[in-house]
C-alpha cells in the first residue's frame, strides 16, 4: 500500500490522533480481563480445560465476536466520516487535486487506512479467541472466516461513511449521518421490516434489505458457526425468511457478496461526488 | 514556445460570470503579473488555469495538453494564497506527501525536497510540526510544494503574502532562475513595486476582463515619456527667469508650484536632459533637479480607481 500516499498519510494521521492508542489499549484490557476472567471461572468449575462446557465457550466466542463487530461498526464512522469533508474544510483539497492524484486513489487510500486501523484493533484480541479455541468448540477456520466477515463489515461501513463525508462536505453533519446510518441500518431497518411484514405480506420484500445489514450477517454467521440451529432458525423466521429456503441456507454468503458489491458502488459514488463537488468552489 | 495558451476563456461560479473572454499566451521565460481590484477575478483565473475550476467555455492549453486532462497537472505548479496543512505532519513529511501524490517517491524525490528546503532556508524546520510554523515560513513551504515536480507553468496567488524581505528575495531569485530555464510564471499580486522588479509582463483585470496587458518594460518606457521633474532653484529671485525658460521649451507640458519647488511635466523620454542643459547654459543654478520616477503602483493608480 506504500504506492498509495493517501493510505500512508491517513494511517499516520489516525495513529497520531490523541486517544486512538488509548482507545485500543483500554479496549484490549477490558476484553482480555473479561475473557480470561470468564475462562478462569469456567476452568475452575470444570477442573480441567477439556472439561469446560462447549456451550459456554461458544457463548464466550459469540460475545467476544459481537463486541468486535460492534467496535468495527462504531469505530469506522468516527475514523472516516470526516475524512473527505476535512479536506474541503481545511483547504487542502485543491492542492491535493493539482498533484494529479486520481479521486479513486484518494477514496481507496482513506478507506483502507480506516479499515486497517479498525481491524488492527480487532486483531489484537486474536490471542484471546485462540485461548477459547484451545478450550474447544471453535476451529481455526471459524476464526479466519470471522475475520473475513469483519473485514467486509469494515469496508462496507467505511465506504458508506466516506460517501456521506463526500456528499455532505461537513465533518459534523457527516459524523451524525454516518452513525445514524449504522444505527438505522443495523437496528431500525430489521424492526421496521418486521413491523411492516406484520401489517401486510406485501411488505415481504423488505426482509431482503437485511442483506445490507452487517450486524445481522455477523449474528447469523455466529449462530450457524457455533451450531446453534434453534437460534439461527428463530432469527430467520423473525425476519420473515423461510429457514429452509435458499436465502437462509446461504444467507451470509449472499449478504457478504451484496455488501461487497454495495461497498464497491459506494466507493465509485464517493469518487464521483468528490469530483463534482470540487467544482463548486 | 507557448507554455500556456488561453483562448476566449469564460468562467462562471453559480450564475455569476467571473472571467469574461480572457485570451493570452504565456511563453517560456515570461513572468506575468496579474493585478486588479479586489474581486476582479484574479484568484478564479488562477484556479481555472490550475485545473481546479472548470471553464464555462474557452480553451486552455498547457504545454500542448488541453484542459480537461489528467496530464495537465504534470505541467502545472499551483500555490494558492489560502491553503491548509495537515496538523499532525512535519514540514518534511508534508512535502514528501505531495511529492508522492504527484508520483515522485524515493531517493530522488527526497533529495529534491532537501535541496528545495535548503534553497528556501527551511532546513532547520525540517522536523518541526507544520502547524507550528509562522505564516511567512508557511508561504515558503507553499512555494516549495508547488515546484516539487519541476512544472513548466507556475501559478502563484499572492505569493509574497506574509513573506519577509529575505523570503521575497529568495522567491524572486528562484522564479527568475525558473524563467531563464524555460519556465513560465503567472502570479497575482497587489504589490506592484516588488513584483514589478522581477516580472516581465503585467496584466490588469477589471470585472473579469483584461483591461491592459503588456510588458513592464513598455510600461516604464511610456511612463518615462510622460516624466516629471522637480526643480528647486539655488536663488529664488531667478524664479521668473526660470519660468520664462520653461515656458519657451517645447518639451514642457505643464508647470505647477509648491512653495519654492517647481513641478514640471515633460513630453518625451529625453526631455529631462535637454531641460537640464538649458538651465546650465542660462546659468540658473539649481539645488534640486530630479526626475520623478513613478512606482508601478503610481503608474497603474488609474486602474485601481
Amino acid at each position: 500500500m506504500t504506492e498509495n500516499p493517501i493510505f500512508d498519510r491517513e494511517l499516520t494521521r489516525i495513529r497520531r490522533t490523541p486517544g486512538q492508542r488509548a482507545l485500543t489499549i483500554i479496549y484490549n484490557i477490558l476484553l482480555w480481563v473479561a475473557g480470561i476472567g470468564a475462562l478462569i471461572i469456567l476452568y475452575r468449575d470444570a477442573g480441567d480445560i477439556s472439561g469446560i462446557d462447549r456451550e459456554w465457550t461458544h457463548r464466550l466466542y459469540v460475545i467476544l465476536s459481537l463486541i468486535n463487530g460492534l467496535l468495527v461498526l462504531l469505530l469506522l464512522p468516527g475514523l472516516l466520516s470526516g475524512s473527505i469533508s476535512r479536506e474541503w474544510e481545511g483547504n487542502t483539497f485543491d492542492i491535493l487535486l493539482v498533484t494529479g492524484i486520481p479521486h479513486l486513489q484518494i477514496v481507496t487510500g482513506k478507506l483502507l487506512a480506516g479499515v486497517t486501523v479498525a481491524l488492527l484493533t480487532v486483531v489484537t484480541t486474536l490471542p484471546l479467541l485462540w485461548v477459547i479455541l484451545m478450550a474447544g468448540g471453535v476451529f481455526h477456520l471459524d476464526i479466519l472466516l470471522l475475520f473475513l466477515l469483519l473485514f467486509i463489515m469494515a469496508m462496507f461501513t467505511g465506504a458508506v461513511s466516506l460517501f456521506i463525508s463526500a456528499l455532505t462536505g461537513s465533518t459534523q453533519t457527516a459524523m451524525i449521518c454516518s452513525y445514524a446510518f449504522v444505527i438505522i441500518n443495523c437496528a431500525g431497518v430489521p424492526l421496521l421490516s418486521r413491523l411492516l411484514q406484520n401489517v401486510s405480506p406485501v411488505f415481504g420484500f423488505t426482509r431482503y434489505i437485511l442483506m445490507l445489514n452487517p450486524f445481522a450477517t455477523l449474528l447469523l454467521f455466529l449462530t450457524q458457526q457455533t451450531g446453534n440451529e434453534r437460534a439461527y432458525t428463530a432469527l430467520f423466521e423473525y425476519f420473515g425468511f423461510n429457514a429452509s429456503g435458499i436465502a437462509a441456507n446461504n444467507f451470509y454468503t449472499i449478504s457478504l457478496m451484496v455488501q461487497s458489491i454495495f461497498c464497491a458502488l459506494t466507493v465509485i459514488a464517493a469518487t464521483a461526488v468528490m469530483g463534482k463537488k470540487n467544482f463548486r468552489s | 514556445m507557448d507554455n500556456l495558451s488561453v483562448k476566449e476563456l469564460n468562467v462562471c461560479i453559480g450564475s455569476r460570470q467571473i472571467i469574461k473572454d480572457v485570451s493570452f499566451d504565456l511563453h517560456s521565460g515570461q513572468i506575468l503579473l496579474v493585478s486588479g481590484k479586489n474581486g476582479c477575478g484574479k484568484t478564479t483565473l488562477i484556479k481555472t488555469l490550475a485545473g481546479i475550476i472548470p471553464p464555462a467555455s474557452g480553451l486552455i492549453s498547457v504545454c500542448g495538453v488541453q484542459y480537461p486532462g489528467a496530464d495537465i497537472y504534470r505541467h502545472v505548479g499551483y500555490a494558492p494564497w489560502r491553503f491548509g496543512v495537515y496538523n499532525s505532519t512535519t514540514v518534511y513529511e508534508y512535502l514528501y506527501f505531495y511529492s508522492s501524490c504527484a508520483g515522485r517517491r524515493g531517493l530522488m524525490a527526497k533529495r529534491n525536497i532537501e535541496s528545495l528546503m535548503e534553497r528556501f532556508e527551511l532546513t532547520k524546520n525540517r522536523d518541526r510540526q507544520i502547524s507550528h510554523m509562522s505564516a511567512g515560513n508557511l508561504q515558503r513551504i507553499n512555494i516549495v510544494r508547488s515546484v516539487l515536480t519541476d512544472p513548466e507553468v507556475l501559478l502563484f496567488d499572492e505569493p509574497l503574502n506574509c513573506m519577509d524581505p529575505k523570503g521575497r528575495d529568495i522567491f524572486a531569485e528562484f522564479i527568475k532562475e525558473r524563467a531563464s530555464q524555460g519556465g513560465s510564471i503567472l502570479m497575482s499580486s497587489h504589490n506592484l513595486s516588488q513584483t514589478g522588479q522581477f516580472c516581465t509582463d503585467v496584466c490588469f483585470l477589471e470585472g473579469g476582463s483584461i483591461r491592459l496587458m503588456e510588458s513592464i518594460e513598455n510600461v516604464r518606457m511610456r511612463d518615462m515619456e510622460n516624466s516629471r521633474v522637480r526643480i528647486v532653484l539655488a536663488d529664488s529671485d531667478r524664479m521668473g527667469e526660470a519660468e520664462e525658460l520653461l515656458l519657451a521649451s517645447a518639451q514642457v507640458k505643464n508647470i505647477s508650484y509648491s512653495g519654492d519647488e517647481l513641478m514640471v511635466g515633460l513630453d518625451g523620454a529625453g526631455s529631462v536632459d535637454i531641460l537640464r542643459r538649458a538651465f546650465m547654459e542660462r546659468g540658473i543654478a539649481t539645488v534640486v533637479f530630479a526626475s520623478e520616477t513613478r512606482t508601478l503602483e503610481q503608474v497603474f493608480e488609474v486602474y485601481y480607481q
